[in-house]
């Protein structure tokens, strides 16, 4: 009897253990999400057929990495085109300008720049912005400057437009560090998931901008034209 | 001891416990040796899962960042039927659109203006009312009014067009559904003149089975067509 009670004993510590180092290995893989970066960028234009080698966002930088964002940032700020629904869906709350941006600033977006959008996309006109030089911080400045160039067709369907050139500049403080966004509204956010959601590119709303902890804080606009 | 009738006598009598004691003592030490192995396999491959690379590509028009292969997955994008129709509609649509040839008579069937509806309805392989059936009454009125006399006149001048196929591709913007959506059109267009017309341009497709009842294109036609030149 004394032997079995021993038995039983036993195989009762080798089961504990056993749940002990699962609940560790638990605990252990739930620290995971900090420590793990394994993000690869391509950056060559890929109607080029011409794919550059990956980079990690490590080897990329965080000055190359903040510069890719803020190009993405004035992208989605400027461009128009002929598509109702894309207009639409850039004045959700849950757009990628929209994350990428504080409440203020995005307001700001909704109320200055968003109206121009729409009336450019219903007269069937495309604006397209580029960088126009380099961007940088003056010492002593909260904000980065960011020259642009806007290309403007204001007809469609005719071959012999010429685009009209608009040039300004965004005052833009920003806050960047690398790494991945852990919360998005308040919630826990799983970057794996939604990168799967994003890959099928028939849906609006997948953003993969957004997964960096990028935001504009303050933003001015001058225009230099 | 009775020898050999009896000689099963033990030497020692507390041997047989010990015994067991000590074999139960190595398969318990032997049992928690092969746990935390297991153990550190299982923290191992959890880890594993979570590594997961995704390539993320930049600087396409408007800077819109994709994601162009889950490493670890087929690189392959699912796509429905409608999708599938969606696109070549719009792929064979803009080689339409953008065709001035020297053939006059093809021309004069690819942009006739006095069609109907039911001249879509048959099989027919010819590119007989080919803009007028792959589009929306409006924008082919758009067609007829404002690009056809820029075309006629092209063909007095002998200017003809003909797109570089190998250079179009027809990707989705947006929502793309059953009801349509709208796609963007990069591509080429070779000119007689020798120059190149690089062009984007942006297409929505609707559907409508009443009315367009092609059966080559299941409903689905071009609502709006909007074109720029880039160079």
């Amino acid at each position: 009897m004394k032997k079995l009670i021993m038995f039983f004993g036993g195989l009762f510590l080798i089961a504990l253990t056993l749940c002990m180092l699962f609940l560790a290995s638990a605990i252990y893989d739930s620290a995971r999400k900090s420590s793990v970066d394994t993000y690869f960028f391509q950056r060559n234009e890929l109607s080029e057929m011409r794919p550059g080698t990956p980079e990690t966002a490590v080897q990329i930088g965080e000055t190359a990495m903040r510069e890719m964002l803020i190009q993405k940032y004035v992208n989605e700020f400027f461009y128009a085109i002929p598509d109702a629904e894309n207009i639409a869906n850039r004045m959700r709350r849950t757009s990628a300008l929209a994350q990428m941006s504080t409440p203020d600033v995005y307001n700001l977006w909704l109320n200055t720049e968003a109206p121009l959008i729409q009336a450019l996309s219903e007269q069937k006109m495309m604006r397209m912005v580029k960088i126009d030089g380099e961007i940088y911080k003056p010492a002593g400045s909260d904000y980065w400057v960011v020259p642009y160039i806007l290309s403007t067709w204001d007809t469609s369907n005719d071959m012999d437009t010429e685009p009209i050139i608009t040039r300004g500049t965004l005052l833009m403080d920003v806050i960047y560090e690398p790494g991945i966004r852990e919360t998005i509204g308040g919630n826990t956010f799983d970057v794996g998931n939604y990168l799967k959601h994003s890959y099928n590119g028939f849906e609006y709303g997948y953003e993969p901008a957004i997964i960096f902890k990028f935001r504009v804080v303050h933003l001015e606009h001058v225009t230099n034209d | 001891m009775n020898y050999p009738d009896d000689y099963n006598v033990p030497t020692f009598a507390a041997g047989k416990s010990i015994a067991l004691s000590r074999a139960m003592g190595i398969g318990i030490i032997a049992s928690f040796f092969i746990i935390i192995c297991l153990c550190c396999l299982l923290v191992w491959t959890m880890r594993s899962v979570h590594v997961e690379p995704y390539i993320l590509a930049t600087g396409d028009i408007n800077d819109q960042w994709q994601i162009i292969k889950p490493t670890g997955e087929q690189p392959e994008i699912e796509m429905t039927g409608n999708q599938i129709i969606q696109q070549s509609l719009v792929w064979k649509f803009v080689q339409q659109w953008f065709t001035i040839s020297p053939d006059t008579d093809e021309n004069e069937k690819v942009w006739k203006t006095s069609c109907a509806r039911t001249d879509c309805d048959g099989t027919d392989t010819s590119n007989n009312c080919a803009i007028f059936c792959d589009t929306s009454d409006a924008l082919f009125i758009r067609f007829k009014n404002d690009i056809l006399p820029e075309y006629k006149k092209s063909v007095t001048a002998h200017e003809y067009w003909v797109p570089d196929v190998k250079t179009i591709r027809v990707t989705p913007i947006g929502n793309i559904m059953d009801a349509g959506g709208t796609w963007r059109v990069q591509m080429s267009v070779k000119t007689s003149a020798q120059k190149n017309i690089n062009i984007i341009a942006y297409a929505k497709v609707a559907r409508d089975t009443k009315t367009h009842t092609n059966p080559k294109t299941l409903g689905y036609y071009i609502a709006d067509f909007n074109a720029y030149r880039m160079n």
